[in-house]
């Protein structure tokens, strides 16, 4: 399939992406851009073993850490910061769906790696094997990673009250 | 009867335990209620996770742009009304206090009457006393100059304005 009908079919996913992985939500599109043009550059990698979003996820990944360094050395005092891992909660405009906004925000409450694995997971039907070999690690640290993200992620949204039983669900 | 573990459970909720050991749980919940819960939590868990990224709107991106621009349609049409309003003040202003001088004056008027009816002093000058001067060249009115006019119309000049000169 050439590029151009890759990038038709995974933008949305990687908008979405963007949203949940992205410090500030300026950065969203500039994120996407961004991956796109690197995934171009790259497209003669492309073995189309994964989907084009999962392949252009680590790239995706990569733009996003550094986007959000930047707001992270802006920060007054950063230096005398231990890592700051989570980020701030999504705007009501952006996303509109109170209790979908409250889950993202939770995902986002979650240390960087666990964020960014978490996401992929839900985001496609990948095993974790699939995981693994997507983002470059280990099998146990797949496991152990989305097995703490989704404990996490669990425990904020019990504190908020987030009645999961009521939660809309999927066709 | 031990229960699995946390991660073990995780794992089964989420498929990734080999035939054998997925067996082995199955038969477990068969009889654990609390596992069980726990399963169905956990796999509630992965269905919210995919509900919530589902419903992040794919032009988020732009909503965010648009919002961090604060220029929505009321605020741009709020706007251009401000600016044409401004607009209309500055044309009237330029423009009223010429015409309401020139206005009042016509053919059968005594000038001097029409000066101290309609004249405003400040936008009195050289200028306007020089148009009407050729405008009534041909009535042969005789020429006065501005401080025979100030005389007649009770007009003082202003302390900081320069004497006229006589035409």
């Amino acid at each position: 399939m050439p590029f151009e009908k890759q990038v038709e079919s995974a933008m949305p996913q990687l908008t979405r992406a963007a949203t949940v992985l992205c410090r500030c939500r300026g950065d969203i599109d500039d994120a996407v851009q961004e991956t796109l043009i690197r995934a171009h550059n790259a497209f003669g990698n492309f073995r189309g073993d994964a989907s084009f979003f999962t392949w252009s996820y680590r790239i995706l990944l990569r733009v996003t850490q550094k986007m959000n360094q930047k707001w992270d050395r802006a920060l007054p005092d950063a230096e005398d910061l231990p890592m700051i891992q989570t980020l701030p909660a999504v705007d009501r405009s952006v996303i509109r769906d109170e209790q979908a906004r409250q889950v993202i925000d939770a995902i986002r409450s979650l240390p960087g790696r666990q964020r960014e694995m978490i996401t992929l997971h839900f985001m496609e039907h990948l095993t974790y094997h699939e995981i693994a070999s997507t983002l470059e690690v280990s099998l146990g640290t797949v496991k152990a990673t989305i097995f703490q993200a989704k404990k996490n992620l669990r425990s904020i949204l019990e504190k908020q009250n987030l009645n999961l039983k009521s939660f809309y669900v999927l066709p | 009867m031990f229960c699995p573990e946390e991660l073990t459970l995780s794992l089964y909720a989420d498929g990734e335990l080999g035939p054998e050991e997925t067996a082995e749980i199955e038969l477990h919940l068969k009889d654990c209620e609390a596992c069980r819960v726990e399963v169905e939590a956990l796999k509630q868990m992965e269905r919210m996770g995919r509900s919530a990224l589902a419903a992040i709107p794919a032009n988020a991106g732009r909503t965010a742009n648009e919002s961090r621009s604060g220029r929505n349609g009321w605020q741009v049409a709020s706007w251009a009304a401000a600016a044409l309003v401004a607009l209309a003040f500055i044309v009237l202003t330029l423009t009223l206090p010429e015409n309401q001088n020139l206005g009042g004056v016509s053919g059968n008027d005594d000038p001097s009457k029409a000066q101290t009816r309609d004249m405003d002093p400040d936008a009195f000058s050289e200028e306007t006393f020089q148009a009407w001067a050729d405008q009534y060249k041909d009535l042969k009115i005789p020429l006065v100059s501005m401080d025979e006019v100030r005389k007649h119309t009770a007009i003082t000049p202003k302390e900081t304005e320069k004497p006229s000169s006589t035409l």
